[in-house]
């Protein structure tokens, strides 16, 4: 669904951001992107939905070159980033208006995800908060059924129950065609959501595995004492350790924010744990 | 719908409804701002001038300046969805193509100004003439009906070619503007004037350079002499200020139509 070869990128008079990216992911799956400020998450969703063109490299997105920014390759895509902006209508005018051009627009899906956020058609977009704004947008980008959804901080803005909220929808309206690239510093956020993560680091992926590969191979969990020999990564935390080793008993849940500091604090956590 | 990425009369369709619904606060507030305005501007001058009526050479003047500023500023704020990252996001990835998009600014903020505003100015022009008519019976209005300067009697017989080198020149007088809307995300009126200036005095110092220093102004071809274009006469100069004009503005709209599609956000 998404390849990306050899790609470089820069901003003008900026040194390069990308050198030699190289990612491929596949439809049916929720990806986490992970980095740290300034790695270049939102660099690359844009490169990904043809906003920012590549220096070299290739880049192909369900078949189409993204920089083209052909209607048949937008009305497969929909972005959802962090900052954005609605007019001031209402949502079923804005649903009137941009409804049409996606093939497989869900009408009674956008209808049951308002309904969901507790937000009504008549309602006026400029008179929402932020976080009601997002919800809209969230909603429609759900309701228009793209194959490919990318979402830039989308959790940025929402208040704890509509995170909830935001997992159960976004986990219950989906099919296996479609793919959901969500970039978030908010890891909790979406820890119970991805089945796959990626972590860029200084314009490199270093690590793309999916959840049950890393639940297999890892265990997370909080210790009262650090048994050095076993641990693989370990952060003092209040009463104790949170500790990574080597899976031995079965599956444990994946503490992210663990994983991702210790994946960028350079520790082979995967091939240790192979040993 | 998919099958043609270029251009497509359905998607077309569908996003100038889109901005329609986008927009239509904006354009009613516009149309009755304008006729309101001018209402208001047209009654000031009659007011001034002891309800004495426009004389049609005034009716032209009034609506020339008032076309000619209006034109520049809509043209000016074409592509709206530049000024700001945010919603230059969201207007590059709706599912319609960059010529669809081009279309629609071109269209908006040229072509209907060009058909609107003279039908608009002539319509108001008579409302306010017979409401004011109303109020003050001594007020002898009458009807316009030409709304561009008519040709010199001598100069009829080069009436079309004439009207071609206008139209040339108002075409260009708003694609200028349009052009630079498309490149500058920030204050493009401001900036288009800007580089319109730095141009205009480069290319004076050019001619200076050439007639001045390099003494062309003494250089007098013959026409029979081999030389492939030498301007003889009003006609010529018609012809010149049409065909260079017609050129500058589709080199103008193709550069806008790259900047539009070659956008990144």
């Amino acid at each position: 669904m998404i390849h990306l070869k050899n790609v470089a990128f820069g901003y003008q008079g900026q040194p390069h951001l990308f050198k030699d990216l190289n990612l491929k992911l596949r439809s049916g799956s929720i990806t986490g992107l992970l980095g740290k400020n300034g790695a270049g998450k939102t660099s690359l969703l844009k490169l990904i939905a043809g906003l920012l063109f590549p220096i070299s490299g290739e880049l192909d997105v369900l078949a189409h070159e993204p920089r083209k920014r052909q209607p048949s390759f937008l009305s497969k895509v929909f972005f959802v980033p962090e900052e954005f902006h609605l007019s001031s209508i209402s949502i079923a005018r804005f649903v009137k208006a941009n409804g049409p051009f996606y093939p497989d627009f869900d009408h009674a899906l956008m209808e049951r995800l308002l309904t969901e956020f507790e937000l009504a058609g008549q309602q006026v977009i400029d008179k929402l908060s932020y976080g009601q704004k997002k919800k809209v947008l969230i909603s429609f980008s759900l309701a228009t059924r793209c194959r490919l959804m990318i979402l830039d901080e989308p959790t940025n803005g929402l208040d704890i129950p509509s995170k909830t909220i935001f997992r159960k929808i976004v986990a219950g309206a989906l099919d296996e065609h479609q793919l959901v690239l969500i970039s978030t510093h908010q890891v909790k956020d979406v820890e119970t959501l991805i089945d796959r993560i990626i972590i860029l680091d200084e314009g490199n992926v270093i690590m793309e595995k999916d959840m049950l590969e890393i639940s297999a191979q890892l265990q997370f969990k909080n210790s009262h004492v650090l048994d050095e020999d076993h641990v693989l990564y370990s952060e003092m935390v209040p009463g104790g350790y949170k500790v990574i080793t080597p899976q031995r008993n079965g599956d444990s849940s994946v503490d992210i924010e663990l994983l991702f500091n210790a994946v960028t604090k350079g520790n082979k956590i995967f091939s240790h744990a192979s040993k | 719908m998919q099958a043609n990425n270029i251009f497509s009369f359905t998607r077309f369709g569908m996003l100038f409804r889109q901005s329609l619904i986008h927009n239509y606060r904006m354009i009613l507030l516009s149309g009755i701002g304008f006729c309101g305005g001018l209402f208001i501007l047209l009654f000031l001058i009659q007011f001034g001038t002891d309800f004495r009526p426009l004389t049609l050479r005034n009716y032209e003047i009034l609506f020339m300046m008032l076309f000619s500023g209006l034109g520049i500023i809509c043209a000016g704020t074409a592509f709206p969805d530049f000024r700001r990252r945010e919603r230059a996001l969201n207007y590059l990835l709706i599912p319609a193509s960059p010529l669809e998009k081009f279309l629609l600014q071109f269209g908006n903020r040229v072509v209907l100004f060009v058909v609107i505003t003279p039908a608009l100015y002539w319509l108001v022009y008579n409302v306010e003439g017979n409401v004011i008519k109303i109020f003050y019976p001594h007020f002898s209005f009458e009807s316009q009906l030409y709304l561009f300067p008519r040709p010199h009697p001598d100069a009829e017989s080069l009436e079309g070619l004439i009207y071609t080198a206008v139209f040339s020149v108002i075409l260009l007088m708003l694609v200028i503007p349009f052009t630079g809307a498309s490149a500058f995300s920030r204050q493009p009126i401001i900036k288009t004037l800007f580089s319109l200036a730095t141009i205009f005095f480069f290319n004076l110092f050019v001619a200076y350079v050439m007639f001045k220093v390099l003494g062309l102004q003494h250089y007098h071809p013959d026409s029979s002499a081999g030389i492939l274009f030498v301007v003889h006469g009003a006609e010529d100069v018609f012809y010149v200020v049409a065909i260079s004009a017609m050129l500058m503005s589709i080199g103008l709209l193709t550069a806008a139509y790259f900047k539009l599609k070659e956008k990144e956000v």
